[in-house]
């Protein structure tokens, strides 16, 4: 058993609670019965961009296996202190971009990070990444999730830390 | 503190009806557009093969909130619980809160934003499955919602979830998924804390009675 965290997508499926009613849900629920076999367990926080910010206690094979699946993104490092001055400048960039990517301006992540992520920890990184996120609301005629709306504060990475050891 | 802390408000002792729960209760729990659960044989049920909800209107209840009942007939069709609901009753589409679902193998807690449903978490896998007579909970304290059901008289925790998002009292709910399973003696209200043991009523009534013999 290891740790890893990862970065993914929230997806929409029809829910249970009636056939016309759909809801959002991270992704890591597609693995969640692997993990479960593995003996491990996940924990999430929602951030910007309608991703989630995910620890994960499960096998190496598990991991690969979410790894290798799109929308999907592993971060480098396993630990919240684990320093970021390994990775390489294509990874520090593609971790920068994950940042803008989800909302962030780079005026905001550089204000936040600095302009060398190698200087920074994996825990930096993901506390900066849930500094907000946008209210969600399911708008009924385009049958689709819109996050348009008010500023919301994420839950801790602390929490989600301390929840999966 | 043990599971539940308050009591049962309503066993659905009345006449049947398709279409009305009783004046306690208001259709449309997460402004779904959701018609009325109903009663049969002193249960609640829906009365087609829709998913049905309401909430208890008397009262908001919490922050601090509970909800539970007992599945007098289960079914793989889901029932779920609302705590810390806003905005209900309204024109519909604007609910805010937390709902959890349970299926007699599973369970998963949503946030509401909106009336757009956001799974916290995990899937909960319940084992064994759940069956006629058992119970079903939700407390949220803080930022913890914690999952029970009640298997055998015992209430056990399921797992929990953490969220921050809605913080104050609201309205607590009942939804059932098509028109199997039946629900009876649903309760909840505020987490009632008390700093001194609750009697042993039961304990008492006990000794009493071995004492009479």
């Amino acid at each position: 058993m290891a740790i890893a965290w990862f970065i993914c997508l929230y997806k929409r499926r029809i829910s249970v609670f009636g056939a016309h009613v759909a809801i959002r849900y991270t992704a890591m629920d597609d693995f969640t019965l692997n993990i479960g076999a593995d003996g491990g367990v996940w924990s999430e926080t929602e951030v910007l961009g309608n991703q989630a910010v995910v620890k994960v206690r499960a096998s190496v094979a598990t991991f690969a296996t979410i790894a290798a699946t799109a929308g999907f993104r592993r971060l480098p490092v396993d630990r919240l202190n684990d320093s970021l001055s390994s990775l390489s400048v294509a990874e520090k960039l593609a971790l920068r971009t994950v940042l803008t990517d989800a909302g962030y301006t780079l005026a905001e992540v550089q204000a936040a990070l600095g302009t060398d992520l190698g200087t920074r920890t994996l825990g930096d990184v993901l506390r900066f990444m849930a500094t907000r996120r946008l209210k969600p609301r399911y708008d009924v005629l385009s049958d689709t999730f819109v996050l348009d709306g008010a500023v919301q504060a994420c839950r801790s990475v602390e929490s989600v830390d301390a929840e999966v050891q | 503190m043990a599971f539940p802390s308050t009591g049962v408000l309503d066993t659905f002792d009345r006449a049947n009806s398709t279409t009305s729960l009783g004046a306690n209760w208001t259709a449309d729990a997460y402004g779904e557009g959701q018609g009325s659960l109903g009663v049969i044989s002193n249960t609640a049920y829906s009365s087609d093969a829709t998913t049905r909800s309401n909430f208890w209107n008397v009262a908001d209840y919490g922050p601090d909130v509970e909800a539970h009942c007992t599945l007098s007939t289960a079914s793989s069709d889901y029932i779920g619980l609302g705590i810390r609901l806003q905005d209900t009753g309204g024109a519909g589409g604007d609910v805010d809160g937390y709902a959890v679902e349970f299926q007699t193998t599973s369970i998963r807690v949503y946030r509401l934003d909106n009336t757009g449903f956001t799974q916290l978490g995990a899937t909960i896998t319940i084992s064994p499955a759940l069956a006629n007579g058992d119970g079903v909970g939700a407390e949220m304290s803080g930022t913890t919602i914690t999952v029970y059901k009640r298997v055998g008289g015992t209430w056990t925790s399921e797992g929990t979830r953490t969220d921050s998002t809605y913080s104050a009292a609201g309205k607590i709910a009942l939804q059932i998924d098509l028109n199997t399973t039946r629900v009876d003696d649903y309760g909840g209200g505020t987490i009632v804390t008390s700093i001194f043991p609750l009697p042993d009523v039961v304990g008492d009534l006990r000794r009493n009675a071995v004492y009479r013999m």
